[in-house]
């Protein structure tokens, strides 16, 4: 998995997303940027959810990659992953690794 | 015997043009003769009396002829549109237990009959062993598995006893329609003229309103949004129409407003009606309001918990294969979500197509009014989709006219709605499409999104 990409993809639609906050969310800062944060965060949950359904469509258009970035089952096991866009990268490659892992396993199966 | 009291008014007027189609005219004597041509045909069929009859057809001068015969004999009609697939035609013949298939073929018909065991159904068998016409008309099915309604047909016919000004109408709703059968029937008893249209696209619509003076059009929202988009009334000289009607689904307030705009002298209105209890009659507050009061001899409503319940003498008799909708004192639970202001209601949208974010309701209809202002976009239909954060979330289906992106329409979107919307109604999902997103009915077709 291409990490740039997927950094690049998070980007773009945290600048779509900033139309509508009025704390914009500096996307200068890169990975570093908060996004969902009880102290630094820029998101409450509708633009939150707002800002992951982009991607997700991002990631299917140009990827070709189906993710359910809220999938509650993978989110009890890590700390915050929309925390900052780092986390949220890191939690976007550890879904798509597990979506390979298992298209592998159908392969084999 | 059932129908005497029109054929008493066809006898009347009988010069009188009752059916425009494919450009020729019939007149009420035209069609006395034809219905006596249908049942004496019909009389070499013994066992067609009283018996369930899909009668398979669109609107013509001799399918009219056909169901208004099949009705005299007491037969229990189900009227299947020919533009059917055949799967679904089968679904709704074993449904209803249909006995014979009468299918009209241009100016002829022909019979099959079906050997099965005697029908089963409680409803058939009441309307069979009181000797009364019946109706199964089936639910659209927009949002769910379409469900059988059986009606009482003698019921129905009673909102037709008194004659109304004459009126030339396209009916517009199909004939299998609860809206249709109320066109046909609006029409036929007050001897009017029923202006038959091939196909239902707006600029049909507007030259055949031109070319035989139409004076009424009873539409769906959706089809006065088509109406307007692609300016049909700039084309055509539709001077003679004297009404438009709306109902079948929630008007948009920006629709309402701009069809107004357009036509300053015709009366626009809205109708309430469900394939359950027929069309009622109603009376706008004014032509630009959504506000609306369901009267009518024998009609009575209440609200219960923001749902609206009906009490009508033209109730259907039941579901063949639902669960009742009635509560136990007899008022129909229509499943509509509306608001009051003293003797009027205001439709928000069907309870079933609610969406919950986060504990918040949002009605589709509200948002789609806002939507579709947003220039360069022709169709929206918004619905739910689960969102583990929300629950649920709001998605819009957009086809736009432009070429933009999906990520250039949804900052626009965003940008657009900050001011109309809270921020809990403004679509999270779009999606964008090409294909048309009504049904050809021309309601919105939640389904496909």
């Amino acid at each position: 998995m291409n990490k740039q990409l997927i950094i690049n993809i998070v980007l773009e639609s945290v600048e779509e997303i900033n139309h509508i906050l009025e704390d914009k969310i500096p996307v200068q800062e890169g990975e570093y940027a908060y996004l969902y944060d009880w102290s630094h965060g820029y998101l409450d949950s509708f633009s939150l959810v707002s800002l992951l359904v982009c991607i997700e469509q991002a990631m299917e258009d140009q990827l070709n990659m189906k993710l359910d970035l809220v999938n509650l089952n993978h989110l009890a096991d890590q700390n915050n992953p929309f925390r900052t866009v780092e986390s949220l990268v890191n939690h976007i490659i550890d879904l798509s690794n597990v979506n390979d892992l298992k298209n592998e396993n159908k392969i084999k199966t | 015997m059932y129908i005497n009291f029109l054929i008493d008014r066809f006898d009347k007027n009988k010069k009188d043009c009752a059916v425009i189609w494919n450009d020729k005219e019939y007149t009420y004597d035209w069609l006395i003769q034809c219905i006596q041509h249908f049942k004496s045909q019909l009389q070499k069929y013994k066992e067609l009396e009283k018996s369930v009859v899909s009668l398979e057809a669109d609107y013509s001068p001799y399918s009219i002829a056909m169901l208004l015969s099949l009705l005299d004999r007491g037969c229990i009609v189900v009227p299947t549109h020919d533009s059917l697939v055949k799967a679904i035609k089968e679904e709704y013949n074993d449904i209803a237990e249909v006995e014979h298939f009468v299918k009209i073929k241009g100016d002829n018909f022909e019979i099959k009959h079906k050997k099965i065991k005697s029908v089963k159904n409680k409803l058939l068998l009441q309307l069979k062993n009181q000797h009364h016409p019946g109706l199964v008309l089936f639910s659209s099915g927009t949002t769910g598995r379409s469900k059988a309604i059986v009606h009482d047909f003698t019921l129905l016919l009673n909102k037709f006893s008194e004659r109304r000004n004459p009126k030339r109408i396209i009916p517009f709703m199909l004939f299998d329609h609860i809206g249709g059968i109320n066109t046909l029937f609006q029409v036929l008893s007050s001897t009017g003229c029923l202006v038959i249209i091939q196909e239902r696209s707006p600029l049909e619509v507007g030259k055949t309103i031109e070319k035989y003076k139409v004076q009424a059009l009873p539409v769906t929202p959706t089809f006065i949004n088509l109406f307007l988009i692609n300016e049909t009334y700039r084309k055509y000289d539709l001077s003679s129409l004297e009404t438009i009607s709306y109902g079948s689904e929630v008007m948009p307030e920006s629709t309402l407003k701009a069809i107004n705009e357009i036509f300053p002298n015709v009366k626009i209105f809205q109708t309430y009606g469900l394939s359950e209890v027929g069309v009622l009659s109603s009376k706008s507050k004014h032509a630009a309001s959504l506000w609306v009061k369901v009267w009518g001899e024998g009609v009575k409503t209440r609200i219960v918990d923001g749902v609206l319940q009906i009490k009508s003498h033209s109730s259907m008799l039941g579901y063949i294969n639902a669960p009742s909708p009635f509560t136990e004192d007899g008022w129909l639970i229509t499943g509509d979500m509306v608001e009051q202001d003293g003797e009027y209601i205001r439709i928000l949208g069907r309870k079933s197509e609610i969406i919950n974010v986060g504990g918040e309701k949002v009605f589709p209809a509200e948002v789609e009014s806002v939507l579709r202002l947003i220039s360069g976009v022709e169709e929206v239909v918004v619905s739910a989709t689960t969102n583990a954060i929300t629950g649920q979330m709001v998605k819009a289906a957009v086809r736009l006219n432009t070429n933009e992106s999906l990520g250039e329409f949804r900052i626009r979107m965003r940008n657009f709605c900050r001011d109309k919307l809270p921020a809990y109604k403004i679509p999270q999902k779009v999606v964008l499409t090409s294909k048309e997103l009504h049904t050809n009915r021309f309601k919105k077709n939640r389904k496909l999104i």
